[in-house]
């Protein structure tokens, strides 16, 4: 095989807490990721699971080491380069979904395309793509409060792959969900790392990890497995 | 009494917000109620006479000025004619010189002669002895004299045997027979009143066409309107003109109410200055409302659990008027505090020529428009607000805990809706400000046609007896032009009657070979008479000609000098240096004077002059004058001369008095004293207004931006550069502003076309002065957006995403 998609050098994540003291969330992390991969990252709370994918999402930029995306070294970018190989790469699924209370369904959808360089009538034409492949489009005019729990994952998963990412970070994203949602949703996730996505899931539930291809088990900080 | 004490609990519970709350408040209310204070003692408070509604001032007009002074025998026929007056009186201001009272320096003070019956239209009743009769107010009768309260105060020390002493009044002795109490002030300022009849002699008074300064004084008969009585007196006149053509074709008569008269002036500018402290308590309002909207969107939990709890959504609103009360009156309270503190400023800024400025108090009235002002508010800002959070729907409310960003319908509407409103006003405020300031400056700026900079006045009246003789008046003037030059600091002195700002003296004339006007149509000009140093004192330049020399005494030829206006108007392209011109009461108009010299026309009598005459000067070498005004160009502060001109005057004859001893510069300013005030009323105004609509627009964008933190964390989260973020955030805001300034511009264009009387020589279509307004407030709500928005587009998605 190639490079990786994701490789993580030493990276460490320290929080100050008061004077002289630290809190480590993250310890000299080695990782590799390699394109196609479908990663669950599991362990017990406060382990640092949700600390790794908003580092990986490039949300966060406090910490230290070598972090190479698709041979960018991250660590050496500026923030704004930083942020246009976010958009060109990355899809981000949320565990309450996050989806915007005021805007609907097809205007959520719409958002990651408004922010990246889409004419009208590309975007116009993604979104009903999008929203025909996720089977929506009944769906496209109504306000997220109007959704299920399973159907507002649905649309933010369909959010997360319409500008096309090589990779989807997902933080527990059948946390709210009860357990035969949590599967359509897997499956979900396993047909479109089918096509080529790779995925990186935070889940405490065994199960979901099963329809991964690799396990990362976090604790205090520190990669064990 | 429960709902009170949960009111206050609330509002001890977040002190930073009753603060800011409570001061916005104090600021609005208290504007609003030292503006009425002062409006309430100028035009409201009514006058300290009986029914004072039924007293009128009548005064005449003719083809040229709406108002002049009554023609004594057109009085006395409307004395006759008349059925709507109970009692019509006619007075005359004048003043005299008080001497000979013992341990005093002989004083100028303000008098009247005035009918019998003048103290029976005023109806008041002396505090001491009597006022004079109709029998004695006669040709010929008693030399008497009633005075007024301060002066029996300032001179005699209120002693009661002032009551038939002999005071000498203007060189001649009158007997006090009464006192009159403090109530009494009319006409304006006059200290001391004298039978009429006494002093109406010779053919001034009995000539139909001269007007010799009387006003008339009327009380209505009960039930009588002022309508029905102006339909008289018109009935009235008309008669006259039918009966005496000759003098009468164009006069008419006007009435108004003697309050009106003396305040109607000050009518609009002080509605205006209302109207603009109105529009700033409306802005603190919506700020306000906003505020308290927001606190009860963050309360949204505590209502919807009263809700399931039992209460009604009457008894919700109910808690959130209480609360509005509560900080209503307290910033009222403080209000009036403020008010009390700015009282003495305010009233320091306004006109000083009258004196019901100086009563402003704050009385009852006051304290009664400020607490239902304060009232008034409480629901303006805490009635929306209170609807909007008691409709809050609980379920929503109990279940959004978590993110606690959904708004109650149409809340964000509202809210924007207000800060388009306060754009809105505020653009108007601003706008009306900068109209005014620049009519200020013009007027300020005017040229007079003299340089009353470095100019210093003063007034000497020489009493007719003692220099009946005019040559006396030539020593004594001489001598004192003489000892004036030895002054420190002296550029140029010279002595005049009727300068300007201090005139008030017109006279007939015909130009040599025109045809002769019927009666009562000559024209007139505005008389001054001058010594020989006079233009160049002043600073006006000779257009054409000379001045007059030392040596042109009495038995010179007869000249003159004329301004610019006269030459213009009379000799049209002809040279009028040399042409003659005959005064109507200049040797009974039989003498002709040569033009020598030709200056410009000045201001005398203030910037916003309605009609101008033409100014014609003689040389007071040929005609001497009691009533002088000493004027003196110097190089020191014109103020500090003062000590050593009464010195100097003294040193001549110790019986003298110089009085009004004034800069030129402040006679002037005396003139813009009403625009002074709407001026600096205004920009403080509109500067109060600017600071809060700024502060509302930030506070509604923080607002903003706060509740849309995780919206903000999930766009950045989907892509969004933080650029994008702030420029959305800014977009919102400005697109606010912009809306409230399309709004404010048309507010501003239309109060414009209203308030253009009020304005001198401004263009109130000039794009100029609103590009710069809306730059300004541009500028402001600039700032207001970006510190929000920049702050919104700092947060830190991880941050805000984990916060669930
Ligand atoms: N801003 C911060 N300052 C200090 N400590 C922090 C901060 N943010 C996170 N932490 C700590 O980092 C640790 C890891 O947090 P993280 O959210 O990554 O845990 P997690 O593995 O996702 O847990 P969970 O399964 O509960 O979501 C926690 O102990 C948390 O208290
Ligand atoms: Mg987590």
């Amino acid at each position: 095989m190639s490079d990786p998609l994701i490789e993580l050098k030493h990276v460490e994540r320290v929080y100050p807490l008061a004077k002289q003291q630290f809190f480590y969330v993250l310890r000299d992390i080695n990782l590799k990721v390699e394109e196609g991969d479908f990663v669950s990252v599991m362990g017990p709370s406060g382990a640092g699971k949700s600390t790794l994918l908003h580092l990986l999402g490039m949300h966060d930029f406090g910490w230290t080491g070598e972090y190479f995306l698709s041979d960018a070294a991250i660590h050496q970018l500026k923030p704004k380069e930083r942020t246009s190989l976010r958009n060109e790469q990355i899809g981000f699924v949320f565990q309450n979904y996050n989806l915007l209370d005021d805007l609907t369904v097809y205007e959520n959808l719409d958002i990651p395309l408004s922010y990246r360089r889409y004419s009208k009538s590309e975007r116009t034409s993604l979104v009903a793509d999008t929203l025909d492949r996720f089977s929506i489009v009944g769906k496209k005019d109504l306000y997220p409060r109007q959704l299920s729990g399973g159907q507002q994952q649905l649309v933010s998963i369909a959010r997360a792959i319409i500008a096309k990412p090589k990779l989807i970070l997902a933080d527990e994203p059948t946390g709210n969900l009860h357990s035969s949602q949590a599967d359509d949703i897997m499956q979900l996730f396993k047909k479109l790392n089918g096509e080529g996505i790779t995925i990186i899931q935070v889940t405490h539930s065994e199960i979901n990890a099963a329809h991964g291809n690799r396990v990362i088990q976090l604790r205090d900080g520190w990669i064990v497995k | 009494m429960n709902h009170l004490r949960v009111a206050l609990r609330q509002l001890l519970k977040s002190p930073g917000f009753t603060i800011v709350a409570i001061l916005t408040l104090a600021l609005g209310i208290g504007a609003n109620t030292a503006i009425f204070s002062v409006i309430n003692a100028v035009l409201l408070r009514p006058l300290p006479y009986p029914d004072p509604d039924r007293v009128v001032i009548l005064q005449e007009s003719d083809a040229d000025q709406p108002n002049i002074s009554v023609s004594f025998p057109d009085y006395v026929d409307w004395k006759k004619d008349n059925h709507v007056f109970e009692q019509l009186a006619v007075a005359r201001r004048e003043s005299y010189n008080l001497s000979g009272v013992k341990g005093r320096a002989p004083e100028q003070v303000s008098g009247a002669i005035v009918t019998a019956n003048f103290f029976k239209v005023v109806g008041l009743a002396p505090q001491l002895g009597r006022v004079f009769t109709e029998e004695e107010d006669r040709a010929g009768g008693p030399a008497l004299a009633v005075i007024s309260d301060p002066l029996w105060q300032r001179v005699f020390q209120r002693d009661p045997r002032v009551l038939g002493r002999a005071v000498n009044f203007g060189g001649q002795f009158y007997t006090v027979i009464g006192v009159m109490g403090p109530r009494m002030f009319s006409p304006r300022t006059v200290e001391v009143w004298f039978p009429l009849m006494h002093r109406a002699t010779g053919t001034s008074w009995t000539m139909r066409d001269n007007h010799p300064g009387l006003f008339g004084w009327g009380r209505l008969k009960k039930g009588v309107s002022l309508e029905d009585a102006n339909a008289e007196m018109k009935a009235i006149a008309a008669r006259l003109t039918q009966l005496y053509p000759e003098s009468n074709s164009k006069i008419g008569v006007n009435l108004t109410r003697l309050l009106e008269n003396q305040v109607g002036e000050y009518r609009a500018s002080l509605t205006l200055i209302l109207a603009a402290v109105a529009v700033v308590l409306l802005i603190a309002c919506a700020n306000l409302a906003n505020l308290l909207a927001a606190r009860g969107a963050a309360r949204s939990r505590e209502f919807a659990i009263r809700v399931a709890l039992g209460a009604t959504r009457w008894q919700i609103v109910r808690q959130l008027l209480t609360e509005s009360l509560v900080l209503a009156l307290l910033g009222g309270l403080l209000g009036f505090a403020f008010a009390a503190w700015g009282r003495d400023l305010l009233v320091a800024l306004c006109p000083p020529d009258s004196k019901r400025f100086q009563e402003t108090n704050l009385d009852g009235w006051v304290m009664m428009f400020t607490g239902l002002l304060a009232i008034a508010t409480s629901v303006l800002f805490g009635l929306w607000p209170a609807w909007t959070a008691s409709r809050a729907d609980a379920q929503l409310a109990l279940k959004s805990g978590a993110h606690g960003s959904s708004d109650a319908p149409g809340a964000r509407r509202s809210r924007e809706l207000l800060i388009v409103a306060e754009v809105a006003l505020a653009l108007v405020l601003l706008s009306t400000a900068a109209l005014v300031l620049q009519s200020f400056a013009k007027t300020m700026a005017l040229s007079l046609g003299f340089e009353p900079q470095q100019l210093l006045t003063a007034r000497v009246d020489l009493p007719s007896p003692a220099y009946e003789d005019e040559k006396k008046l030539v020593v004594f003037s001489n001598a004192l032009l003489g000892k004036l030059h030895q002054l420190p600091g002296l550029e140029k002195v010279a002595l005049a009657a009727n300068p300007p700002f201090m005139t008030g003296w017109q006279d007939g004339f015909l130009p040599e070979g025109a045809p002769e006007p019927p009666p009562g149509r000559q024209p007139s000009a505005e008389m001054a008479v001058v010594s020989p140093d006079y233009f160049p004192t002043i600073q006006t330049p000779l257009l054409r000609g000379r001045s007059f020399q030392p040596n042109e005494t009495k038995s010179a030829p007869p000249i003159l000098i004329v301004d610019q206006l006269m030459a213009d108007r009379y000799f049209p392209g002809q040279d009028p240096i040399g042409k003659r011109i005959r005064i109507q009461t200049d040797d009974s108009g039989r003498k002709m004077r040569t033009i020598v010299g030709v200056v410009p026309h000045l201001k005398v009598y203030g910037f916003d002059e309605q009609t101008s005459l033409p100014q014609i000067y003689l040389p007071m070498l040929q005609q001497p004058q009691t009533g002088l005004v000493i004027l003196l160009r110097t190089s020191l502060p014109p103020d500090s001369l003062e000590k050593s001109l009464r010195d100097i005057v003294a040193s001549l004859d110790p019986a003298q008095p110089v009085f009004e001893v004034r800069s030129m510069q402040s006679r002037v300013a005396e003139t813009w004293a009403t625009p002074r005030l709407m001026t600096t009323l205004l920009t403080a105004f509109s500067g109060l207004a600017l600071i809060l609509a700024v502060i509302g627009l930030y506070g509604v964008m923080a607002y903003n931006g706060l509740r849309r933190t995780r919206e903000i964390g999930v766009r950045l989260a989907l892509g969004a550069r933080r650029g994008q973020i702030a420029a959305m955030m800014l977009r919102q805001g400005l697109r606010l502003f912009v809306i409230g300034l399309g709004i404010g511009f048309a507010g501003a264009i239309v109060l414009s076309r209203v308030m253009r009387s009020l304005l001198f020589q401004v263009d109130v279509s000039n794009p100029v002065i609103y590009l710069a307004v809306s730059l300004v407030l541009a500028g402001a709500a600039l700032i207001a957006c970006w510190i929000p928005a920049r702050r919104a587009a700092r947060i830190n998605p991880m941050v805000t995403l984990r916060a669930e």
